[in-house]
């Protein structure tokens, strides 16, 4: 019950909601916490703090970032399509594809990104006529996600039960339908936080694009900081704008989980 | 209903679940399967709803040869309604919508002719305060009730029943055989698995006793429940009806 006014520590044994002063008075201590470890720590810093050189290149801080969005808004859409592709391809009947993904999984899942920018931008895209960074480097990126994602919508697609695929056979459902008013919608509902946490790990593994100077927020950091010797000053804003980033996402899926909430 | 079924065979890896099966019901309203479990009838139902491909042999509904090429199958299974053990209901969708799907998406229902004609049933069933609830907020009286609803709202040449009562509890079952009961005095044609012998006897007019992949023995229930001919079904039957 919300209703009560007292503080509680611990969540009601029967999952009903937390009252809300409890959730306030938990999280007030948590940050207290938190912050007094971080305040001790940044104390003990012999540190000549510099904000003012670094707050001349806000625009290339800004700049930066809106560039890592653009880059990972562009790598997720495409990353989904590829996973989709991939995990459909790990099911299919036809040998070829499903030795094709099992083997695109492995390949990705199993080197350093790193590796993969480098390999992709230097040799492939080298060998195909291909100089636009940018490009290659949100397909590299969508590639690598896709592996991550097409192994999560393959479990997902898994964990419908054989009587729910039967079930939508009875009453006279097309494969496709099956798929699309059956699989889909709960294959969805369970696969939502896994692939938000995935979508976050895509956002933040942008940064690595900066190794094919690649101009997103990451390099430009790199940059403020070379130009100004303020390490703590130019990778401190990096942190928070990520966060700005992943932190909806993760919000944005919760949301979505609770709206399709339902119990199994 | 009209069943024929000439040298049906069906084998799991080695194991021989319906043995040349050969037997022609003539005309029956109410056919009711009962047998040990584990002796092939639910695979029978589950061949006649179009949902399995034997190795061998044929099956005739009301005079039609049952074609197992997927496009054939699929025509088949829209023309009948099966309902499950375990109910079968989509989870994510409310009792109305699970109702709604066959009628929109297989039968090309509009979506106010489907939500009509949904409805109508969903009422008939005592289920209209239910509507909009989803499978887990319902009884599994209440489910099973959703999936007859969801199985009949298609008018379906006839339905089967695979042990639809098995998941319950006494009560619930017998919210569901009155169902049954029902759609059987309105002359609907049905195929029903189950081991409710009482209940097999007032709603089935013909019964086959299927056991070890064979019809030891079929007939008019009555005649069959009172005058067992063959030792299987004598030694069944005693098992059954002896609490």
């Amino acid at each position: 019950m919300s209703t009560v006014k007292s503080v509680t520590w611990f969540a009601p044994e029967d999952g009903s909601d937390v009252s809300l002063i409890s959730r306030v008075v938990a999280c007030a201590i948590i940050c207290f916490l938190l912050s007094l470890l971080f305040w001790f720590a940044f104390s003990r810093l012999q540190y000549g703090w510099n904000w003012g050189a670094v707050w001349q290149y806000r625009q290339k801080f800004m700049q930066g970032w809106l560039v890592t969005v653009v880059i990972s808004a562009a790598a997720l859409s495409l990353s989904l399509l590829i996973s989709v592709f991939f995990a459909c391809a790990r099911r299919s009947r036809l040998l070829l594809l499903r030795y094709l993904a099992i083997l695109y999984v492995e390949g990705v899942r199993g080197t350093p990104l790193l590796v993969q920018i480098l390999v992709f931008f230097y040799v492939v895209a080298d060998a195909f006529g291909v100089s636009n960074r940018y490009a290659v480097g949100i397909i590299t990126l969508a590639l690598f996600a896709g592996a991550y994602l097409s192994e999560i919508i393959r479990a997902g697609i898994e964990s419908i039960s054989e009587s729910q695929l039967e079930s939508a056979r009875a009453i006279g459902l097309t494969r496709f339908q099956t798929y699309r008013f059956v699989i889909l919608p709960q294959v969805v509902r369970r696969i939502l936080p896994p692939l938000a946490g995935q979508f976050a790990s895509l956002i933040k593994d942008s940064s690595l694009l900066s190794i094919i100077a690649v101009s997103e927020f990451t390099l430009n950091a790199q940059e403020v900081n070379s130009y100004t010797f303020s390490t703590l000053e130019s990778y401190l804003p990096l942190a928070v704008g990520y966060l700005l980033l992943t932190l909806p996402i993760s919000l944005f899926s919760r949301y979505l989980e609770q709206k399709y909430h339902y119990a199994t | 209903m009209q069943l024929s079924l000439t040298n049906l065979t069906k084998t799991y890896g080695r194991h021989r679940v319906l043995d040349d099966i050969t037997i022609d019901v003539p005309d029956a309203k109410a056919l009711v399967v009962i047998g040990p479990s584990g002796g092939g009838k639910t695979t029978l139902l589950r061949i006649i709803a179009g949902l399995e491909r034997p190795d061998s042999g044929q099956v005739h509904t009301d005079g039609e040869l049952l074609h197992f090429d997927e496009a054939r199958l699929l025509k088949h299974r829209r023309s009948i309604g099966v309902v499950f053990q375990s109910f079968n209901l989509f989870p994510h969708l409310t009792a109305l919508e699970n109702v709604l799907l066959p009628l929109e998406q297989a039968h090309g229902y509009s979506r106010t002719e489907a939500i009509e004609t949904a409805l109508t049933i969903l009422k008939r069933f005592q289920l209209d305060g239910h509507a909009a609830k989803k499978p887990a907020q319902l009884s599994g009286g209440q489910q099973q009730r959703v999936a007859i609803a969801r199985a009949i709202a298609i008018k379906p040449r006839f339905l089967l029943f695979d042990e639809p009562t098995s998941a319950l509890d006494p009560e619930m079952t017998s919210e569901v055989l009155d169902i049954i009961g029902e759609l059987r005095d309105e002359g609907r044609d049905l195929l029903l698995v189950t081991h409710h012998m009482g209940f097999a006897r007032t709603v089935a007019d013909h019964c086959l006793f299927v056991a070890a992949g064979k019809i030891i023995e079929h007939g008019p229930v009555e005649s069959l429940f009172t005058e067992p001919h063959r030792t299987e079904l004598q030694q069944f039957l005693g098992k059954v009806m002896r609490y």
